[in-house]
């Protein structure tokens, strides 16, 4: 009997690339399991795309698919996990990695080496390969990377899309049988995405590797996927063919993921009773479904006047003014190439678009004096900032930075949010009544005892929101909010600044998610190579074809199936899903 | 701000060309005669040797100049330290004489000895140490930054080298962009909250950094982290004794030469120093006494 059973396993080891058995797992010092009774079987040339909110137990799961769990990380394990045959328990990472390549989620943390050329080479020289060997592959990844020519560049001076890039091939290198990517993209801007994901394609398509990519970005994905696993506190909740798993609709609107447009749109009409034979997920899809869905013949003729809405005339005094602002790094190259921003007015809520390195960042931080015009004039409130130091500053503009842990140090909440007060020499009981007020407003009362290194991320990003806000500024620059969130968390920062924005607060977000700044932004400066090449509300800008093309945007993939359905009357401005789903309301509910 | 003027810059001259053995044998060569002498004129000239091959590597002068600005604070403690503690090199080949006393550093309090006394032969020899320390430094910047960090693992593994040392080594250099950056990002994300370090007491100045110090801590522990499973996660540890390497170092027939030329140069200027004993600051001191018309 025991044998028979031995058999059994062996026979469903040899099907299978990746069998995890009833798998739990917890951290040591943690008293929850980050991963609990989890199961699941890949076969080769299998596409498994995991998807969930923030600590879900995602990266713990790719972690045990290495080995990095049980042998680098401490903790205690039940359950069993077998990779090519390979039980996890008994080999170490250096082994499992020759048949499994684990890509992380942030390329600054896993490219360590001076030149391109050596962090592609340092895989094949752990495995003791010849020099004309490691050479050959060397080679096949930068090909595969599209990184020819930068062999000899430093990786941490690539664009990051190109640093992903680089951290991929530098697996691809080793050639492993299995690749594991835990959130490719979830640092990059579309165009790195793009990059990335056309990579990734390759991979499935032509190299017909196995793969799991956990990932929140599901329009991408989901054309590749064989199956789709959904995890949540630890547990996987959805398992199976991915259009099976996004027919879930209770599950997937409860987990607030990133949904594609084109689902969301299909769940309206499953709500509304219809029968559906497929859930469309890409743009094309979105298209077929809703011109089935949808006669023209019966469509009554709705002009939506969601321009009209937008309320295009803002009102107050001009808060911020940049005159043809250029700004020069050390090394002499030119961030900012006469950057002209007539005007921002008190109250508004206004979004900095752009590729990376297109000067985003480099004027946010202008406005609070961190940098210094090379030329030109920073006007805050009338005052010109070149005279003006960060201090100075800080009572008027507050500028969040976009990694919580950048600047968190102190023991309590409490203290951290009266830092700032307390740098502007703030006397202390305003401080006390600053800090009560702002915690109560943003919900940090219960956290105000504790420490802020041991809140969630989510919590971590309100206190540092918050404690810019007790500084009492005008204006408020957020800093790509989204960097490393998922949606939901990227949604509740926009809904914080949303508020603060309502008692009167200046928003300025810096952000490459255009669905939040579709949903959020007044209005939109687009950024190119160091100057704002348009501004507008969102809805204008993001119908000029041109300048979306110039900047490697992406406008919210409702925007764009709209766009293709005009001949029907559809609005083509239509920018978020409540606003599709008003005008299917009109016309169909 | 320092990685700029010491890092790697990737350029093709004629020194960073040479094998990064023969870049080690030019330092030592250039450094260890600023030990052995302590003539500035002879310093003189080596300075002007390690500056004709700063000119050769392309590395801005510029760049020398703002090491000398940031050594200066360094090189006034050398001078005073010099002075205060300047004693007469007495061997039998070279008799003490009287030196000339230009006068007090601080007056003489009780007994406090010879030290407190400023003499010509003391800022020649000050003068000299200062030297000796500028052009070990920018002979160092020349080493840096005409070497890859990615020629250290195999150079350190030519030189018997443990690999997992080498390994070391290179991680540490090519985390240094990544590490300075992150320390930027900190030091503005506080910035940005009003926190400045000035303050006239020591202590509390220190104090203030705790708000920097501490993300940079437990940031770095992080990175320090992933880098550890990235490294992992790329077979690091399978066989170290059996690496590969993709870099390999062959000396060609102008690294022998360049070989040759160094090892003859240290050879005369350490021979000179130790048994001629050439290179010695009293030459200079007494050509200064006679110029001036001082008795020696």
């Amino acid at each position: 009997m025991e044998k028979a059973s031995q058999e059994q396993v062996r026979d469903v080891q040899g099907t299978y690339d990746i069998v995890i058995e009833n798998l739990s797992w917890t951290y040591s010092g943690s008293k929850h399991p980050a991963i609990r009774n989890v199961s699941l079987r890949v076969r080769p040339g299998e596409v498994l795309v995991i998807t969930g909110p923030s600590g879900a137990g995602k990266t713990t799961l790719t972690r045990v698919m290495n080995g990095l769990i049980p042998h680098f990380y401490r903790g205690e394990m039940k359950g069993e996990a077998y990779v090519k045959g390979l039980r996890v328990k008994e080999y170490d990472v250096s082994v499992m990695a020759s048949k499994v390549g684990l890509v992380f989620d942030n390329p600054a943390n896993q490219l360590f080496t001076s030149t391109v050329l050596e962090e592609l080479a340092f895989g094949p020289e752990n495995y003791c390969l010849p020099r004309d060997e490691i050479i050959r592959r060397v080679n096949y990844a930068l090909q595969f990377s599209r990184l020819t020519g930068l062999e000899n560049k430093s990786p941490y001076l690539l664009s990051g899309g190109q640093q992903q890039a680089c951290a991929i091939a530098a697996i691809v290198a080793m050639m492993p049988e299995i690749l594991v990517l835990d959130e490719p993209t979830s640092n990059l801007d579309p165009e790195g995405t793009e990059l990335v994901f056309n990579r990734v394609k390759e991979i499935a398509e032509t190299q017909r590797k196995t793969l799991v990519i956990v990932e929140h970005k599901l329009d991408y994905v989901i054309p590749l996927a064989d199956s789709l696993a959904v995890m949540n506190n630890g547990e996987i909740v959805a398992y199976g063919k991915p259009l099976e798993v996004l027919d879930k609709v209770e599950l997937m609107e409860e987990l607030d993921l990133q949904i594609p447009h084109a689902t969301e749109i299909a769940y309206w009409f499953r709500k509304k009773g219809q029968a559906l034979a497929k859930i469309p997920v890409t743009i094309d899809e979105g298209v077929q479904f809703l011109k089935s869905m949808l006669n023209p013949k019966n469509l009554p003729r709705i002009t939506a006047s969601y321009v009209e809405r937008d309320d295009p005339q803002p009102r107050g005094e001009v808060a911020v003014r940049c005159e043809d602002v250029w700004y020069q790094y050390k090394d002499g190259s030119m961030a900012l190439k006469g950057v002209d921003i007539p005007a921002i007015y008190s109250g508004e809520f206004v979004g900095f678009i752009g590729k990376n390195g297109s000067g985003k960042t480099t004027t946010a931080k202008l406005l609070n004096g961190l940098y210094k015009p090379y030329k030109g004039r920073v006007l805050i409130f009338g005052r010109d900032t070149k005279n003006l130091s960060v201090r100075e500053l800080a009572s008027e503009v507050a500028y969040v930075a976009q990694i919580p842990d950048d600047q968190l140090f102190a023991k309590t909440v409490r203290e951290e949010l009266a830092f700032g007060p307390r740098n502007l020499g703030v006397p202390d009981e305003e401080v006390m009544q600053r800090v009560d007020a702002v915690s109560e407003e943003l919900e940090l009362k219960p956290y105000l005892d504790i420490s802020p290194f041991t809140l969630s991320q989510g919590l971590k990003q309100r206190v540092v929101v918050a404690s810019a806000v007790t500084m009492n500024p005008r204006i408020l620059v957020v800093d790509e909010p989204t960097t490393g969130q998922d949606y939901a968390r990227a949604a509740a920062m926009m809904e914080l600044a949303k508020k603060l924005n309502e008692k009167g607060t200046t928003v300025i977000i810096v952000s490459h998610n255009m669905d939040l700044i579709a949903s959020y932004c007044h209005r939109v400066f687009v950024f190119y190579d160091g100057k704002v090449i348009d501004s507008g509300i969102p809805r204008e800008v993001f119908q000029r074809e041109e300048v979306l093309a110039r900047t490697s945007l992406k406008p919210p993939q409702v925007t764009s199936i709209c766009r293709r359905l005009a001949d029907i009357g559809i609005p083509n401005n239509i920018i978020t899903i409540p606003e599709m789903i008003e005008f299917l309301e009109k016309v169909v509910g | 701000m320092a990685y700029d003027i010491i890092g790697y810059r990737p350029l093709n001259t004629f020194m960073h060309r040479r094998d990064p053995r023969v870049k080690i044998l030019w330092f030592l060569a250039l450094s260890l005669p600023a030990v052995a002498w302590n003539d500035p004129l002879w310093l003189l000239g080596v300075l002007t040797a390690v500056l004709i091959f700063n000119g050769v590597a392309k590395m801005p002068f510029k760049g020398a100049l703002k090491i000398l600005i940031l050594l200066t604070p360094a090189m006034l403690v050398i001078l005073v330290f010099n002075i205060f503690f300047f004693e007469q090199t007495v061997t039998a080949s070279r008799p003490p004489w009287q030196l000339y006393y230009l006068g007090y550093v601080i007056p003489q309090i009780g007994s406090f000895g010879p030290y407190g006394y400023v003499s010509l032969e003391s800022l020649v020899f000050a003068s000299g140490a200062m030297m000796r320390f500028f052009i070990i430094t920018l002979a160092g910047r020349v080493l840096l930054s005409t070497t890859s960090p990615s020629e250290v693992p195999a150079t350190l593994t030519k030189l018997r080298a443990p690999v997992e040392m080498a390994v070391a080594v290179s991680v540490a250099f090519g985390m240094v962009p990544a590490m300075i950056q992150q320390v930027t990002s900190i030091f503005e994300a506080q910035r940005s909250r009003g926190w400045s370090v000035s303050s006239r007491n020591p202590v509390k100045a220190i104090r203030r950094f705790v708000p920097t110090a501490l993300p940079i801590i437990t940031r770095a522990i992080s990175r320090s982290e992933f880098i550890a499973a990235a490294m992992a996660s790329r077979g690091y540890g399978y066989n170290p004794a059996k690496r590969t390497s993709l870099k390999e170092l062959k000396l060609n027939k102008t690294d022998w030469m360049m070989i040759v030329v160094l090892v003859s140069f240290l050879v005369v200027n350490q021979v000179s120093a130790f048994v001629f004993n050439m290179g010695d600051y009293r030459a200079t001191a007494a050509m200064l006494r006679n110029a001036l018309g001082i008795p020696t």
